[in-house]
């Protein structure tokens, strides 16, 4: 099978059982918008606050629902075996890791960038500044998916995953927080934002080379 | 003595002496912490890698004493 | 090239190397520390500035330079652990990990004692502080990856792969704080990393710098030998230099 095929057919595989276990990938998604709706009842209702909180929460709420579903990216292929038998069918590690980073970003995280939009009546922020949020949640969730892949890569075989997994994961995103707080700030003042969105966007193609490899080092790992 | 007129001088570290004295004191509290920690993983491995030792002799004696019966 | 190299990946020659190191640069860093703190508090002149609250520097800065210097060390001994499957770097990882975090813990405490008569708070989002303490969470997640695996082997090669993507990291995590912070607070807070610095401030700042490397260097090379022994402890050279 040519790498482009094996490509487009594993991430189909993966969409085609997410389709069956509806309620595995609709989980995060609900955590999403459950934290935003803390955000409103825990400061009151006034709309100036939140409109100035809105992107800071749409920025944690993600991150909190990555850190969901994180620890399911490779537990089930890992704990069937249809892992191991893909790492020795002769397929290079890092595509395998790769297609499986692209199917988890369109299962878990576009949904939850889609769902962000509930921000604009929730917590009155203007659209077009959601525009620009929508961007920066973009590019961050790829980093997070990158970096989240070599996190839940590393945990797959133990049992003490999910506090350890926040520790792994927050302290490196936070470069990705920083430039996208500056976009946001900029866009509120109606600044030009392109110069940290592009930085960001470096960032994300960045981990996009680096982490399949160390994550395949990471599977390797916990599988010998 | 030094940049100070006299001992209390240096001591009171022109009124900054709580700032400075406890961070001194907290850096070399740590480090001779980490010190005793080390040391006493140390001992706590010679201790376990002895046990392991003496196990091992005694069960050493028993077959001896078994293959001369 | 690195054939000269080749008997010290045997564990008992790593031992007494690293034995003979740790004599070697204990008294050094101990002397060196003594040295460097009382020229520090004693006999460096009172900054003009910040009055006497600035000889705090003499023992932070030493440590926030190094707390960085060690993740980087961390980093590339990990890497090279991977690259060439040598078990004795994946050790030393885990023994420098523990003095790491120590110099960071440091680095944060002084610095926050720095701070408050500075600026008048216990804390600041200042660039330094900032990016200490996302170094701190890095040293702990590396401790929690390894206590996550009940193997011990699998956890030190777990904890390499999270070295290296940290040390990937730490620059990016470091310049881009230092960017958010000169965006948030504007030059506030830059005098107190000023351009340059006076010679009578400098020797002792230097001393302690050096000493709390050959610190690094011995409790590193001591804490690897202890970690050595308790992954070799079957082996016949243990037994004979532990003369039981």
């Amino acid at each position: 099978m040519s790498f482009s095929k094996f490509f487009v057919h594993s991430i189909k595989r993966d969409l085609q059982i997410a389709a069956i276990q509806k309620h595995e990938f609709l989980l995060p998604v609900l955590f999403f918008i459950l934290v935003i709706v803390l955000f409103p009842i825990t400061v009151g209702p006034d709309g100036k606050l939140l409109a100035r909180l809105a992107s800071a929460v749409g920025w944690i709420a993600l991150i909190l629902s990555m850190l969901i579903a994180l620890p399911r990216m490779f537990a089930e292929d890992y704990e069937n075996g249809w892992l191991e038998q893909l790492f020795l069918s002769g397929t290079p590690h890092s595509l395998i890791v790769t297609s499986r980073i692209i199917s988890f970003w369109l299962l878990y995280c576009l949904p939850l960038v889609i769902c962000s939009f509930l921000l604009v009546p929730f917590m009155s922020m203007e659209i077009n500044l959601w525009s620009v949020l929508v961007q920066t949640l973009l590019l961050g969730s790829i980093l997070t998916a990158c970096l989240g892949a070599v996190a839940s890569a590393l945990l797959v075989s133990s049992r003490k995953g999910g506090g350890v997994m926040a520790l792994l994961l927050i302290p490196l995103l936070i470069p990705a927080l920083i430039f996208a707080g500056a976009a946001m700030d900029a866009a509120q003042q109606s600044l030009p934002y392109t110069a940290p969105i592009t930085i960001l966007a470096a960032l994300a193609v960045f981990s996009l080379t680096i982490a399949p490899l160390a994550t395949a080092q990471a599977l390797k790992l916990n599988m010998g | 003595m030094g940049a100070f007129e006299s001992f209390a001088d240096f001591l009171a570290m022109n009124g900054y002496a709580f700032y400075v004295w406890l961070s001194y004191g907290l850096a070399f509290l740590l480090i001779i912490g980490l010190f005793v920690w080390s040391k006493w993983q140390r001992k706590s491995i010679e201790q376990e890698i002895g046990q392991q030792q003496q196990v091992r002799t005694v069960r050493q004696q028993q077959v001896n004493s078994e293959m001369k019966l | 090239m690195f054939r000269w190299l080749h008997p010290y990946a045997k564990p008992e020659k790593a031992y007494q190397l690293s034995m003979a190191f740790q004599k070697f640069f204990m008294p050094i860093a101990i002397i060196g520390l003594l040295v460097g703190c009382v020229w520090g508090l004693m006999f460096a002149p009172t900054d003009y500035q910040q009055s006497d609250s600035a000889r705090i520097m003499y023992i932070h800065v030493p440590a926030a330079i190094w707390s960085m210097g060690v993740y980087m060390s961390m980093g590339i001994a990990g890497f090279c652990a991977l690259v060439w499957q040598i078990r004795l770097l994946e050790i030393s990882v885990l023994a420098m990990a523990p003095i790491g975090a120590a110099f960071t813990a440091i680095a944060l405490f002084t610095g926050s004692l720095w701070g408050k008569p500075m600026w008048g708070t216990w804390w600041v989002w200042d660039a330094r502080l900032t990016s200490e303490l996302i170094l701190l969470f890095l040293y702990l997640g590396v401790f929690a990856l390894f206590q996550s695996f009940d193997d011990k082997r699998t956890g030190a090669k777990a904890a390499c792969i999270l070295a290296v993507i940290g040390m990937v990291n730490v620059p990016i995590i470091h310049y881009s704080v230092e960017w958010w912070n000169t965006l948030h607070q504007g030059a506030s807070i830059t005098k107190l990393d000023k351009p340059s610095i006076a010679p009578s401030m400098l020797w002792p700042l230097l001393i302690n710098i050096v000493s709390v490397l050959c610190l690094f260097i011995a409790f590193t090379c001591y804490r690897f030998a202890t970690e050595l022994l308790r992954a070799e402890s079957h082996r016949k050279w243990v037994l004979e230099i532990l003369g039981k």
